[in-house]
């Protein structure tokens, strides 16, 4: 067996039912048709999962894994990625975090932990250089993230440990509780946190000194200078350095298609006051990064007052802006910082708090909910201490937060009277900052995704827009050569969210960070495909990495039709179908002919069936997943 | 004299930040050499709207004119909707 280069070769298997663990070695085969990430996750759900497993049972398989350039020295590749089935939609579940874990776990020894069962009492792993230890938590059970984080590293007696923890609200099962590491890294989406609860299993705690070797590492480090040198001059890498992702929020504005009020405009009285000018101004502490990444996206902030924030939780992302933002009509970015900090204090997804806490605004506004419901709080738009109480009460399950910590699909289902008219969600995940009227391709993705509504799918439209358009260039390989309208989700749209969803696919099992290579930023393919020779050693081109991606995608969407997911689920909320009321887009809808044409181009173009969504046996062939079939069939899903 | 507008993140790329400028033309001028001569690179643009209309950067520009640049990341259509 030749050594690995760029990862461990092993996997840790624990059991918390029976408080052991082993040491698992798949082999080079293995890491190279799956590449880490959300690929290995799909091999072990499919193959040792059953169908109908409860997500908060004991069966439920929790993993984490890393991808084989994790960790690798080269920059935008510190991602590692959390799977199981999601409590928050029944599906696939699948999150991926930046930050130190990942490559930490891996200098530990370990490409990937696989946690089963669940403990009697709250436990920690404890993994360092191979060694693994199963640990008492029962005097960090309720502790917010950090506090957890840094009782772990006093007791171990080593401030270098990487924690990723679950806060109160994992513990307390909020369906879209999320796994933080160093309190700003989120595995935010689709409820990991929640399944981490289910097990008692509060944190994991990772100290590793012995990297795994590349291939070539005078190559590694000759790339990562280049990239270091070419990042500030490529226009693409430094605006995310000089904005990060907040720098979004006031070109979608200008736009008309920054989801405002639970989505019902695209444009935001207040946004001014939520903008980068604004956030660089008022609330800016410096730029922050992750493991071995110059561009430093993520943000420092600084609120003291009435919203004072604990700056180890970090500043508000574009996301968050916006859901606790524009989508609460809330224009005091001070109140939103405290959002921010609240929801990764406690371990909440801030999209889906957010969001969740717009449609409970919006069933407050149109007499769904009363204020006797609501604990008392006048829950309006625009109520930034009502806004910041619902944080809470959905982090601790108290009163009407027990509620909303269902997600707000369950909660419409609860409430009734049409209240699901008012829930943006998608297979029961609360929509990202993305307007569908204004980014079609984007809406399209957030139906078709395997984990509920998910903006890291492909590019976004209006990437594609302009001829000279620096994404448009790096797309060339892939054989989008010509510019696609924004507003366009014919064909030639349609072929590009095809090709471009396999790649991001792939970032989501390499381990790396789409904000570091083409397509979303302008540093072309071929580029990363030398580093991804230089750390793995294997003659890999961006035909194999595609198919990776679209083998990992196959794997997830296998995993849904087994839990009975079907077409009918790619389904986007009613609203998108009406014109924009106001705005540069006003008077914009969704066509629902064409999005339908759209998802079933989008089905034929994948192999599956337009109206079953069953991938024809040949696609799975190609893709080396005729064990997939086999499988579907066993489980008696389809007959070819 | 025209005025351009930087919408977004397309200020930042400005050398003094400004999200609106006036400039005095001298002979004929295209809104991409107008940006151009802002500093701002045109592989950021999604979309040019002269006067509310839809164009590309080789559009000459007139006296009066408002020229508007969208970021990579956002911009789908003028107010009107319409194209040159």
């Amino acid at each position: 067996m030749t050594m690995p280069n760029g990862y461990s070769g092993k996997i840790l298997r624990v059991d918390l039912t029976r408080l052991s663990s082993e040491v698992e070695e798949p082999g080079e085969i293995f890491y190279r048709r799956y590449w880490g990430g959300k690929g290995f996750a799909g091999h072990l759900l499919l193959k040792e999962q059953s169908a109908g497993t409860d997500p908060l049972s004991p069966d439920n398989l929790l993993i984490l894994a890393t991808g084989v350039m994790t960790g690798s020295n080269l920059p935008a590749m510190p991602r590692f990625t959390v799977c199981s089935r999601s409590p928050l939609t029944g599906c696939f579940g699948e999150s991926e975090a930046g930050g130190w874990w990942g490559p930490e776990l891996k200098f530990a020894g370990f490409d990937a932990v696989v946690v089963k069962g669940c403990a009697e009492r709250p436990v920690y792993l404890w993994i360092r250089d191979g060694q693994v230890e199963i640990r008492d938590a029962s005097r960090i059970w309720g502790l917010d993230t950090v506090d957890a984080q840094d009782a772990i590293r006093e007791e171990l007696g080593d401030r270098r440990i990487r924690v990723a923890a679950i806060g109160p609200a994992g513990e307390r099962l909020v369906r879209y509780a999320c796994i933080l590491n160093e309190g700003k890294h989120a595995n935010g989406r689709n409820g990991m946190g929640a399944v981490m609860g289910s097990k008692r299993l509060k944190a994991i705690a990772v100290r590793g000194t012995k990297p795994p070797k590349p291939f070539d590492p005078e190559e590694v480090h000759r790339l990562a200078r280049w990239y270091a040198a070419e990042y500030l001059n490529n226009p693409t890498t430094r605006i995310l350095y000089e904005a990060g992702t907040p720098g979004l929020l006031s070109g979608l504005q200008a736009s008309g298609m920054l989801p405002t009020r639970n989505f019902r405009s695209g444009s935001f009285e207040g946004a001014e006051s939520i903008g980068w000018d604004a956030y660089r101004q008022e609330i800016f502490a410096g730029p922050r990064g992750c493991f071995g990444c110059p561009i430093r996206c993520k943000r420092e902030a600084r609120v003291e007052g009435r919203y004072t924030i604990d700056p180890r939780y970090g500043g508000p992302e574009y996301e968050t802006l916006g859901a606790f933002g524009s989508a609460c009509a809330v224009s005091d970015l001070r109140a939103i910082a405290k959002a921010n900090e609240m929801c990764n204090r406690f371990g909440l997804d801030t999209i889906s708090t957010g969001i969740t806490i717009a449609f409970a605004m919006e069933c407050f506004e149109n007499g769904l909910l009363g204020i006797e419901e609501l604990d008392g709080i006048e829950l309006r738009f625009g109520n930034a201490d009502a806004m910041l109480a619902m944080v809470e009460r959905i982090a601790r399950r108290e009163g009407i937060g027990d509620l909303l910590a269902e997600g707000s699909a369950r909660a419409a289902a609860q409430i009734g009277r049409g209240a699901d008219r008012f829930a943006m969600q998608v297979k029961g995940q609360e929509l990202p900052l993305h307007e569908p009227r204004g980014k079609p391709a984007v809406g399209l993705g957030y139906a078709v995704s395997d984990i509920g509504a998910d903006h890291l799918l492909a590019v976004h439209d209006p990437g594609l827009q302009m001829r000279e358009s620096a994404i448009l260039k790096v797309m060339a390989p892939l054989g989008v050569l010509e510019p696609i309208d924004t507003l366009d989700l014919g064909p030639r749209k349609v072929r590009a969210f095809y090709y471009a969803e396999s790649i991001f696919a792939f970032w989501k099992a390499a381990g790396v960070c789409n904000f570091g290579y083409a397509p979303r930023v302008a540093i072309p393919f071929e580029k990363f495909i030398s580093m991804a020779r230089a750390v793995t050693g294997w003659d890999t081109d961006l035909f194999e990495i595609s198919k990776v991606g679209e083998r990992a995608i196959n794997m997830s969407h296998a995993f849904n039709l087994r839990e009975g997911i079907r077409r009918r689920d790619d389904r986007l909320p009613e609203r998108f179908f009406e014109p924009l009321p106001d705005g540069r887009l006003q008077g914009t809808a969704l066509s629902r002919q064409e999005y339908e044409e759209a998802v079933t181009l989008l089905y034929q173009m994948k192999g599956w069936d337009p109206t079953t969504g069953f991938p024809t046996r040949g696609k799975l062939a190609e893709l080396d997943l005729d064990w997939v079939a086999d499988l579907l069939c066993s489980a008696g899903v389809t007959a070819w | 004299m025209v005025t351009i507008t930087l919408h977004g993140v397309l200020n930042l790329y400005a050398p003094g930040g400004e999200r609106s400028v006036r400039i005095e033309l001298h002979g004929p001028t295209t809104a991409g050499q107008l940006l151009e001569l802002m500093g701002i690179p045109l592989g950021m643009l999604s979309m040019l709207l002269i006067n509310d209309r839809r164009v590309g950067p080789e559009a000459l520009v007139s006296d009066g004119d408002l020229v508007e640049a969208f970021p990579f990341c956002a911009g789908g259509r003028g107010l009107s909707g319409a194209e040159v």
